[in-house]
């Protein structure tokens, strides 16, 4: 994540527009709520940009911030790398103070695509878990063409990373200054740094909302600490469990199977088997969605996949909350 | 908006985003900026 500027000259900038909001992320900025991982944002812009044209000159210009980073989506004309935050509320309270400053909306703007950044990278069945889970949880269900997916990265050399949803990062700068809730034994162990010298897996939303932001932190949260035996490693893998046979149960456990991320393998190098994947998850949620608009809301007997997801996903956010709320009161979640 | 036209039909509409029909827009509480207080107006004295 390359970003020449820094954190307090961006709150500087921002905080004649949105003082009450900069001071709570100024506040915040490290703080780690329950054990969710970091947030880190990428704004990719469609349009010419001109609304970030008096952020940019205040942070150093477009030399320093922006043509430092190699990495953007193949239609945009800037993408603004943001510091990493503590947590998806203090990301989401940055996206609103830079909304302020440029006097333009970030969320569900079809011109913006923001990418949400989580730390360490996951498996390919774990991309596919936190992709299928982002979109069937997602506020808005939208319909892609492989090129919406196309980055500056898609075919190079170093660091193909292919027109998929879920990205590997570039082996770029990565803060690790962010607590990390591990097991040791039965207790909780924070440690003041997150286990990895570097990995991420970023999620491109496309026009992104609040929602996505703290969706995409719950399920990366669970899936890394699965995947890295963290604190929530038996959590995030009943969540995995869950949320495998929920596909089974809807005949789309082979979507799993599809390469999701690009990985070293040489094999996942097949965005088209991706896509394939992708449009059929999206076909069933659009089909589903017809159903429940001619239905009505679905009842509890015959719950569809949009459903079930939203409820899978409240129930792992209160749990994870509720235990660690436990652990604060000072007995074992 | 993806158009489909096919010789001899109305063109269909697909579009490219819809709402979740399952999500209830859930507003989030976040730090509200302080309102800018009205100056206080002085009653001008009258002689």
């Amino acid at each position: 994540m390359s970003y020449r500027y820094s954190f307090e000259d961006l709150l500087a900038l921002l905080h004649g527009h949105a003082p009450a909001k900069v001071d709570a992320v100024a506040l915040h900025r490290r703080r780690v709520e329950h054990g969710h991982l970091s947030v880190g944002l990428k704004i990719h812009c469609l349009g010419n940009g001109s609304q970030f044209s008096t952020l940019v000159e205040g942070l150093g210009g477009a030399q320093k911030i922006l043509d430092v980073n190699f990495y953007k989506h193949s239609r945009a004309s800037l993408c603004l790398v943001l510091p990493p935050v503590g947590s998806a509320r203090s990301a989401i309270l940055l996206l609103e103070c830079i909304e302020r400053f440029i006097g333009s909306a970030l969320f569900s703007n079809p011109e913006i695509q923001i990418q949400v950044c989580s730390p360490g990278r996951l498996g390919a069945r774990r991309s596919a878990l936190l992709a299928i889970g982002f979109y069937l949880g997602s506020d808005t269900l939208r319909r892609y063409t492989l090129g919406d997916l196309a980055t500056s990265f898609a075919e190079n050399q170093t660091y193909p990373r292919g027109r998929r949803l879920v990205l590997y990062d570039a082996e770029g700068d990565f803060d690790r200054n962010f607590d990390w809730w591990k097991e040791s034994g039965k207790h909780r162990l924070v440690e003041p740094q997150l286990p990895f010298e570097n990995g991420r897996s970023d999620l491109l939303t496309g026009s992104g909302s609040r929602l996505d932001i703290q969706n995409i932190n719950l399920l990366a949260t669970l899936l890394v600490h699965a995947q890295y035996q963290g604190y929530w490693n038996q959590l995030g893998m009943q969540f995995q469990e869950e949320m495998e046979a929920l596909l089974e149960r809807h005949v789309l456990n082979g979507l799993l199977d599809a390469p999701w991320v690009r990985t070293d393998d040489p094999e996942s190098d097949d965005d088209d088997g991706f896509f394939a994947a992708l449009q059929e998850l999206v076909a069933y949620a659009f089909e589903e969605s017809v159903r429940i608009k001619k239905k009505g809301r679905p009842v509890s007997s015959s719950r569809g996949i949009l459903q079930e997801v939203q409820s899978l996903l409240q129930k792992y956010r209160s749990e994870l909350v509720g235990q660690s709320r436990l652990l604060d009161q000072g007995g074992r979640a | 908006m993806i158009r489909i036209h096919q010789p001899g039909s109305e063109p269909i509409d697909i579009p490219e985003t819809i709402p979740n029909p399952v999500v209830v827009p859930k507003p989030t509480p976040t730090p509200t900026e302080p309102t800018r207080k009205e100056p206080v107006r002085i009653p001008e004295k009258v002689p």
